[in-house]
């Protein structure tokens, strides 16, 4: 802004070129569809550069992880995304709500003229953007009733006419699909952010036979923090016991056919059995329960030289599949008990193998080492059979399976389903069922036609054409 | 069973190494019958293709869909079938098969690398989540992979030999099309294996590599379409990007595992 002399006196010269203009060219430059491509180019050079060459080397999921959701050189870049994705929905939302409420409007000549496919009926002959001959087809006004019934057999459904015009279009609501698939661009980050300051996920370690109580902190093996690292959110009110685990095993494989558990679970004081398979969690009161693996859980009784019990209890071990070793340690005793179980065992060169993962024959390999981890003594064990070091005397009458259990709840979840849902419908809607126009207009000496299309202006062009001879046929009866 | 499979998968193998010779044949001497041929030995190998993999599926209990060997081939006949939509439904575009088909022949070859073995579906794989995810992952491939075949077309159809091939406009059209299914059918695709991945791991999105590979793809197809959108005078540049994009779907799906790279979307086993 400035000032100039004039034959008045001094006067302003120039615009205000404070804040609103400047914040106008920022809304329509980040919701621009030069800003769009930006994005979308950005983001791609950004994965491939600073994240895929880390995963092909092998750095560790969890730092993979913190790369792509916590660096800022990550989140500038999805922040620009989805504000040009905000921005476009907003800046299209006055035309696209326009266009499905007033969907189509009666032609004017010029304009008609100007569309991409024209045609001239004339009586007798179709001439295409040229000048017709002296009648006109089926009288001075044309017969604007079969033409509409022409265009309705052909998905032309939304009609608007006058006496002398007709405009018609397919697929009114097209621009939906543009609002939705913008809009859950927007959706979906919020649920993300929901889910930060909402989720709760929970490890827990269950042996058969045991009851579970996820209300309870020290129930869980770890449970994941929340965002500000402070107290979880009310853990959920679930309980149940685990009543089995089956492990199936396809032939001799490592390979799962089946996992589940079996639990019993009280609910309004009846009690009640659900099966959850690793496939499949169970959904209960807005929390899912899922089984993500299993071990086993050998009971051991350790006697003194007297013969009395002085602890015996379930042990989980993570000594699956076969050939693992895990330790535990026992009150007043002071080696390390260092366990690998074969499920269904051989003997092979000596050595032990396991011919299947089924818990068919187990045989438990038992050494036990000092605090220098030295092995002062092992042997091979049958379940039941003891073993005897220092007087003292330990068995492993049975073994169970134990069960390992992901409690989770995820309010953001159904908000990032949702987003997802919406853009996909929002693609079928936008690509699929794209918008075609039709117009028709009576003239003193001709039937003018014309058209256009959302996309393939080809294939349009020959519908355009098959139409045309269609009205035209129908104006010669 | 396992032997007429086998049979089968290098019959069709056979047909569609003809198939491709033909089309070929047909563009470097411009003789039309030899297209013919191509499309004859196309459809054989369609066929003899489907009912192999049939075979397979009855034997199995399952749809082919555990491990590259099954992932390859099937995508191989998805590419195979859109291939014979296009030659079918526009004539103008006779000499496509010449570009798709290696593509048939060079996923068959390729699928003979892995582990052949008749495996039932693990666990984490019996779910209709999973069945519909690689469902659509295939017409996916199909549909991305004409597009590819065609962009081809629209970047050497200036040149006077393959002016036979139908001209510009119509093939930046016919990319268009088989584009936006294909993104359409990928976007279902992504969307299905996130809602499996939080019913497996409690996680949506663990940023395990396939789920870069398979956003970062996504990301450039919808590049892609915002050229063809709004971009019209840069078609040839949206045709190099569809020839280029495919290499994040062969990598990403077929090709994690020969690299040895640790992903839980790898489902070749050692046995």
């Amino acid at each position: 802004m400035g000032y100039r002399a004039s034959g008045s006196g001094i006067e302003k010269v120039g615009g205000d070129i404070h804040t609103p203009n400047v914040l106008k060219k920022l809304y329509r430059l980040l919701g621009s569809r030069n800003a769009s491509v930006l994005t979308f180019t950005m983001l791609i050079l950004l994965f491939l550069v600073w994240l895929l060459p880390f995963q092909i080397y092998g750095v560790p999921a969890q730092v993979v992880r913190n790369i792509a959701n916590n660096q800022w050189l990550f989140r500038i870049p999805y922040l620009l995304f989805f504000l040009n994705a905000l921005l476009c929905l907003l800046q299209s939302l006055p035309t696209n709500l326009r266009r499905m409420s007033h969907p189509i409007a009666l032609p004017d000549r010029d304009r008609m003229q100007q569309l991409p496919l024209t045609a001239t009926l004339i009586a007798g002959a179709y001439a295409a953007r040229g000048p017709g001959e002296s009648v006109p087809p089926g009288g001075p006004h044309g017969d604007l009733k079969g033409i509409k019934q022409v265009l309705r057999r052909h998905g032309f459904f939304t009609l608007r006419q006058n006496e002398t015009s007709l405009a018609a279009c397919t697929n009114r609501y097209s621009p939906l699909g543009n609002l939705l698939l913008h809009a859950s661009f927007f959706l979906i980050p919020l649920g993300i952010f929901i889910s930060l300051y909402t989720a709760f996920s929970g490890y827990a370690v269950v042996t058969e036979g045991q009851t579970f109580n996820a209300g309870e902190k020290a129930s869980y093996v770890n449970l994941e923090p929340t965002i500000n690292g402070a107290n979880h959110p009310a853990l959920p009110p679930v309980s149940f016991r685990l009543d089995a685990v089956r492990p199936v095993f396809w032939e001799d494989k490592l390979l799962f056919s089946d996992l589940s558990a079996g639990v019993t679970y009280e609910e309004e004081g009846i009690s009640r059995y659900k099966i959850i398979r690793l496939n499949s969690p169970w959904y209960y009161r807005g929390n899912f329960i899922a089984l993500r693996g299993f071990g086993y859980a050998p009971y051991y009784v350790f006697k003194d030289k007297a013969g009395q019990v002085l602890d015996e209890s379930f042990v989980n071990l993570k000594v699956f599949p076969s050939g693992f070793e895990d330790s535990f340690t026992v009150k007043d005793f002071a080696y390390r008990i260092n366990v690998t179980i074969y499920s269904d065992y051989t003997v092979k060169n000596g050595k032990f193998e396991t011919k299947t993962q089924n818990l068919a024959n187990p045989i438990l390999l038992v050494k036990l080492t000092d605090d220098k981890n030295k092995i002062k003594y092992e042997k091979a064990v049958l379940p039941g059979d003891p073993l005897y070091y220092n007087g003292y005397s330990l068995l492993f009458p049975e073994i169970c399976y134990y069960g390992e259990f992901s409690i989770f709840h995820d309010p953001g979840i159904w908000v990032v389903f949702s987003g997802l849902l919406m853009a996909c419908l929002g693609l079928i809607i936008k690509l699929g069922f794209y918008r075609r126009e039709f117009y028709v207009m009576v003239c003193a000496d001709s039937l003018l036609l014309a058209g256009r299309t959302e996309y393939y202006p080809r294939t349009y062009e020959k519908k355009f054409n098959q139409l045309v001879e269609l009205i035209k046929k129908r104006m010669e009866q | 069973m396992a032997n007429l499979q086998y049979i089968l998968f290098w019959a069709a193998l056979a047909a569609y190494t003809l198939a491709w010779a033909g089309s070929l044949a047909g563009v470097i001497f411009r003789k039309v019958k030899l297209d013919r041929v191509g499309l004859v030995c196309a459809l054989t190998g369609l066929v003899l293709h489907a009912v192999s993999l049939t075979l397979r599926s009855v034997a199995i209990g399952h749809l082919p869909l555990f491990g590259t060997y099954e992932n390859s081939q099937v995508c191989a006949w998805f590419i195979a079938l859109f291939t014979i939509i296009i030659y079918l439904k526009y004539s103008g575009l006779k000499f496509i098969g010449a570009l798709t088909h290696l593509w048939v022949v060079a996923l068959m070859l390729w699928s003979l690398n892995f582990n052949r073995k008749m495996i039932p579906l693990t666990i984490s794989e019996q779910s209709l989540w999973v069945d519909f995810h690689v469902l659509f992952a295939w017409l996916a491939f199909g549909s991305l992979f004409a597009a590819w075949g065609l962009a081809l077309l629209f970047l050497l159809q200036p040149r006077q030999r393959f002016r036979l091939a139908g001209d510009a406009a119509e093939l930046a059209e016919l990319q268009f099309r088989f584009l936006t299914f294909g993104y359409i059918v990928y976007t279902v695709m992504i969307a299905l294996g996130a809602i499996y991945s939080f019913l497996l791991f409690g996680q949506w999105w663990q940023w395990d590599i396939v789920e870069t590979l398979s956003l970062v793809t996504w990301l450039l197809y919808g590049l892609i379409i915002h050229i063809f959108l709004f971009y019209p005078r840069r078609l040839v540049l949206a045709a190099w990007l569809l020839l280029v994009a495919p290499l994040g779907i062969l990598l990403s799906y077929l090709g994690l595992s020969a690299l040895g790279v640790q992903t839980f979307h790898n489902f070749d086993l050692p046995f």
